[in-house]
């Protein structure tokens, strides 16, 4: 079996985001499901890990949560994203791109390209 | 992730709120794993496992529970805060639920407190209050130790003439003793502790009288009359804090001192009156006249 990536929790947050951002309200498994979807399975998430990430989103203001009814009419919490939230999926957006870009760059580097 | 300060302080306000609520978000968390974990299953039914083998997927899916809900709880409040706030609940219902052991216990709190404080406030003003002068870091007190006797010696009035004359890590020195004499005053007669000193003895300590003059040089070689200085106590009880006693003639051992100061308040009360001693008197040929603790300054 290929060994997964672990994922960093600022990352996973950034992740959590942006599924927010482009799904709408979400419950946590629905989340999970999502980013595990989108990695292609590349990353070995223990999918509990993924809720003290949800609060500490809601404490710092990017997320808020309800009560809502789920798939199967059961009560589940939902969460989304708020203005503050969209505001920085935004400015973090522009921040990754940029490192990697970079990184890109450094990678595409070859001897003869130096002057 | 970027913290800005705003966002850590809404953050800390939020977990300091949750360390008094904390049961209905356990709660909370608790039905959000059931629903998790419910989910997972059924989507695993979906894709064509047994319910039993489903169930077990998922929670291998989930991850270990316990692990995250302690992170979980310690993202929630303040986890020492929490902690602390459990201990002094327990501590209060222990002790309440022994009154004896209770009792005893705040008694020797009490004593041990009680004591610390007064031995301290004895230490303190015995050995760490500094003495009542201007600058009393700059002030020592010289003594002389001997392998044969145990106590310290004074430094006798050759001594210090010789600390004096020699270059010394001192700016002044000054010598004093202490001696009993018979004081009069008026017509009332008392034994008490006098102290002959060197005339600059008060300009070494940086105090000044309170009434009348301080002494001179003269004093302590002149051929007038003897002069004496006055300390506060005695001077408020023999007199009572008559101000015309500057001029006054009194008696040490039957010899007419003239009073030409009173001392401030505070100061050395104990031993009074202070006056030049005369070294003029002293024959250096007589061993023994000791003119005892020279006090300096440098």
């Amino acid at each position: 079996m290929e060994e997964k990536q672990e994922v960093r929790q600022g990352t996973l947050a950034l992740m959590v985001l942006k599924t927010l951002d482009v799904l709408g309200p979400l419950h946590g498994y629905g989340i999970a499901r999502r980013i595990e979807q989108i990695s292609g399975d590349l990353l070995a998430v223990n999918q509990g890990t993924l809720y003290p990430v949800l609060l500490k989103l809601e404490q710092e203001g990017p997320i808020t949560s309800d009560w809502g009814a789920s798939e199967n009419n059961r009560k589940a919490r939902f969460y989304r994203l708020t203005r503050a939230g969209r505001k920085q999926l935004q400015d973090e957006t522009r921040d990754w791109e940029q490192t990697a870009e970079i990184i890109a760059r450094f990678f595409a580097l070859k001897a003869e390209d130096l002057p | 992730m970027k913290r800005p300060p705003m966002k850590r302080l809404r953050q800390f306000f939020i977990r300091l709120g949750s360390a008094f609520t904390g049961n209905r978000t356990d709660d909370r968390l608790n039905a959000e794993i059931e629903e998790h974990i419910l989910l997972q299953t059924q989507e695993n039914i979906r894709a064509g496992m047994p319910p039993i083998d489903a169930r077990r997927q998922a929670l291998l899916k989930f991850g270990p529970a316990e692990v995250m809900k302690e992170a979980y709880r310690d993202q929630r409040s303040l986890p020492f805060l929490e902690t602390l706030v459990q201990d002094v609940r327990y501590g209060i219902r222990v002790l309440l639920r022994s009154p004896g052991f209770t009792t005893v216990a705040v008694i020797t709190l009490a004593l041990g407190i009680g004591a610390n404080t007064a031995v301290f406030s004895i230490v303190y003003g015995v050995v760490f209050r500094p003495l009542p002068y201007p600058q009393p870091h700059r002030i020592v007190e010289l003594t002389e130790t001997s392998p044969r006797a145990t106590d310290e010696k004074d430094v006798t009035y050759e001594e210090l003439r010789f600390l004096a004359s020699h270059s010394s890590p001192f700016e002044y020195l000054t010598g004093y003793t202490i001696q009993g004499h018979n004081l009069g005053v008026g017509n009332k007669t008392e034994r008490v502790k006098g102290q002959p000193v060197s005339s600059d003895y008060f300009h070494v300590l940086g105090i000044r009288p309170l009434l009348g003059r301080d002494f001179l040089p003269e004093d302590n070689t002149g051929d007038g009359a003897h002069v004496a200085i006055l300390s506060y106590g005695t001077w408020q009880r023999y007199v009572a804090a008559d101000p015309a006693i500057i001029g006054r003639t009194i008696t040490l051992d039957g010899e007419p001192f003239t009073v030409i100061g009173v001392m401030q308040p505070g100061l050395e009360a104990s031993v009074d009156p202070i006056f030049p001693r005369r070294h003029r008197r002293m024959d250096p040929t007589v061993p023994g006249e000791p003119d005892r603790r020279h006090r300096t300054k440098h």
